[in-house]
């Protein structure tokens, strides 16, 4: 029997059994090659390619040798994606980037006249730290991950295009082109409003702030938010310290870039909704009352005791 | 081994021909489990649309652009001639100037004869009165034109503004709900031939989404569209042809077999309406699209099997021109309908925005059900996509 037929048919077989898989889309690296040398930081681009389908959500995990390249930052300030299911996370000692968001309503690809390719999902940005290897390959891992804009959760076929970097014994490049970006970004996150709200079975029904907002140019940093005389990092959804509201001020959280440009969010209590009730709330008042009860039946029992004891001897 | 398949092995005989016969099965039972486990919802042949970007300052003429001067420049100020027409900031057409047809008197012109004007008619290139002179003789110039100072010369300022313009169809007299980025940014009435326009100077340079969603008049939701593009600092960045896909509706979940099906839905004016059942696109159905916007159709569900079905609609204006897929609506053909699963509007106040975004980041990665939309047992990025699917902001 020819070793061929049975990979062949194993390999229908494997493909025919997968769950829910269809069309095609890649991830790439750009630039694709290039040569560095310690202490060059570059670009690396993750873009897209959704081959005619509609993708909404996708999740992308990069490896890189950890010997060799340290990731130092991650911007989305050209990111097509504008909600972020896992926000970037850079891990220098397993040498790993990670991050997973989406596009309401999909995204179907590059539209006729565009004036930029608009198929950014995030921007890498790299430090050459060792020279003893001659390449560092930077690969997309098994975990990544595109879904179709179906309504159903649909993997999309995914095909992934690794970048391999020739590394060279002394530093290419002249100048720093993440820094410049950094420094030339002079463009506050867009303008953001906060929710405030309260929903039965989330966080007890008590009140919670919801907020999200964008940065086309060095890409969103974090958000902070001020209490108790102080700014704190927060992430969104954040349950509010205080719940009575009233009394309190405005609520102010403000969303900075990798910049440090910084674009201010308020909210007024007055605007706050009334709040939404749920079995929690009630906990209280429930072991009150079950305590109160507990001690009444206690003190009626012992009553009826000693009334009896007393008759018994009267 | 000879010319048969079989092959022996320390003097065994190796069935190789139940091998490939268990092989084939093998396959077939593989294709109908991979086909039997589609989820009727889960049609992935999805529509292109005919959107295209013209963007105004980019110094090229783009499809829908009468004229674009490059950044800056667009500012619609007098031309003293035809070949020093300024365009307008829209890049629709020109500005005033000499050679138009018009007689602006505000810019000092005495005449305006269009492209008539020259050194053989009675008005020069410069639109001044000239008598009929042969046609090798100078234009001359009759005395000083006096300077009027009551009217303002029309010029926009050259700093011209970031803008963007999105013009699309929705259904007639409906409210398009705009979304920038995922975020509600505006709401705009379609005309009465479903037709809408945003524009908006309120947008930074860069990479933005604009969403779009609308309710029919009969309450229906479209499925959320949107557009990615590059918004071009100084520059008018127009994009048409966006087309929100008909709303669709059935008469019921669940029919018995051999019931007549009604589907029904929006779209617009004098459209036709396609109509996909599963992920059957060799057989769509058509109907005509009346014209308030009203479409329906009559589906005999005689010949369709018991289970699960899906319907999905696009409309056709003309061939190049079509929309994308609306909302894929379920309906079982059967006698008892099955249990459906958990909404992505998590706090059910009939959106899909933030809020639930909010909601579904606590479960992420846990078994919680209210988030498993897919019903796979786990809060992962298949129930986050159900959710952006459904997003109405």
């Amino acid at each position: 029997m020819p070793p061929y037929f049975l990979r062949i048919a194993l390999g229908v077989l494997f493909l025919t059994l997968l769950p829910g898989v269809a069309s095609a889309a890649s991830l790439s690296l750009d630039p694709a090659t290039g040569t560095y040398g310690p202490g060059d930081t570059f670009i690396e681009t993750i873009r897209i390619d959704n081959d005619g389908d509609c993708i909404n959500a996708a999740n992308v995990a990069l490896t890189y040798p950890k010997d060799t390249l340290r990731a130092v930052d991650f911007s989305r300030g050209d990111s097509i994606l504008s909600l972020w299911a896992v926000e970037p996370r850079i891990d220098t000692a397993q040498g790993t980037v990670v991050f997973a968001g989406g596009i309401p309503g999909g995204y179907c690809g590059r539209i006729a006249g565009d004036a930029a390719l608009s198929n950014v999902l995030g921007e890498v940005i790299f430090t050459v730290i060792g020279a003893a290897a001659k390449t560092a390959a930077i690969h997309f891992s098994p975990a990544s991950a595109v879904y179709l804009n179906d309504g159903a959760g649909t993997l999309a076929k995914l095909t992934t295009h690794d970048d391999t970097v020739a590394i060279a014994p002394t530093a290419q490049l002249s100048n720093n082109q993440w820094l410049s970006d950094v420094a030339n970004d002079h463009t506050p996150p867009q303008p953001f409003v906060i929710q405030v709200e309260s929903t039965s079975g989330v966080f007890g029904g008590r009140y919670y702030i919801v907020f999200s907002t964008t940065d086309k140019e060095s890409g969103l940093d974090h958000y902070e938010i001020f209490e108790n005389g102080a700014w704190r990092h927060v992430a969104s959804p954040y349950l509010l310290k205080n719940q009575s509201l009233l009394g309190v001020g405005d609520i102010q959280v403000r969303a900075i870039d990798k910049a440090g440009n910084i674009r201010m969010g308020t909210y007024s209590p007055a605007l706050t909704p009334k709040r939404q009730l749920s079995f929690t709330d009630f906990i209280p008042f429930v072991i009150v009352t079950l305590v109160s009860l507990l001690i009444g039946i206690s003190w009626y029992l012992e009553h009826r005791k000693w009334k009896a004891r007393r008759e018994v001897q009267g | 081994m000879g010319t048969h398949r079989d092959d022996t092995n320390a003097g065994r005989t190796v069935p190789w021909r139940y091998i490939y016969a268990l092989l084939g099965i093998a396959c077939v039972i593989g294709v109908v489990v991979y086909v039997v486990r589609q989820p009727p919802q889960a049609l992935a042949d999805i529509l292109q649309t005919s959107i295209t970007i013209s963007i105004c300052g980019n110094g090229q003429v783009d499809p829908g652009e009468a004229c674009d001067d490059g950044i800056g420049n667009n500012v619609g100020s007098y031309g003293s001639t035809t070949a020093q027409r300024v365009c307008l900031p829209d890049c629709s057409g020109y500005g005033p100037y000499c050679g138009d047809g018009v007689l602006q008197v505000r810019f000092n012109e005495q005449c305006d004869e269009g492209t008539a004007n020259g050194p053989t008619s009675l008005c020069s290139a410069t639109c001044v009165s000239q008598p009929a002179v042969p046609a090798s003789s100078p234009p001359q110039v009759l005395g000083n034109i006096p300077s009027r100072s009551d009217v303002s010369p029309g010029v926009i300022s050259a700093a011209a503004q970031t803008q963007v313009v999105l013009r699309g169809k929705a259904y007639p007299n409906s409210d398009v709900h705009i979304l920038l980025d995922g975020v509600a940014a505006s709401i705009v009435r379609a005309d009465s031939n479903a037709d809408f326009l945003y524009s908006t100077t309120d947008v930074t340079p860069g990479t933005a989404t604009f969403s779009f969603w609308a309710n029919d008049s009969g309450g229906a939701t479209s499925v959320t569209t949107s557009v990615v593009f590059d918004i071009v600092q100084s520059a008018v960045t127009s994009v048409n042809n966006i087309f929100l896909p008909p709303t669709l509706s059935v008469s019921a979940r669940q029919i018995a077999p051999g019931g007549l099906l009604t589907v029904s839905g929006q779209s617009v004016p004098s459209a036709t309406v396609i109509i996909n059942l599963d992920k059957d696109t060799s057989d769509a159905l058509a109907a005509a699209v009346d014209h308030s916007g009203t479409w329906a159709l009559q589906l005999d569900t005689s010949s369709i099997t018991q289970g699960f079905h899906s319907a999905k609609a696009s409309f056709e204006l003309a061939s190049s021109s079509r929309s994308g897929f609306g909302k894929s609506v379920n309906f079982f053909v059967g006698n008892q309908l099955p249990k459906g699963g958990p909404s992505p509007d998590m706090n059910g106040d009939g959106k899909v925005n933030l809020v639930d975004f909010s909601i579904f980041l606590l479960s992420w990665g846990t078994h919680d059900v209210r988030a498993d939309f897919n019903e796979d047992g786990t809060v992962n990025l298949a129930d986050f996509s159900i959710m952006l699917f459904n997003w109405t902001g």
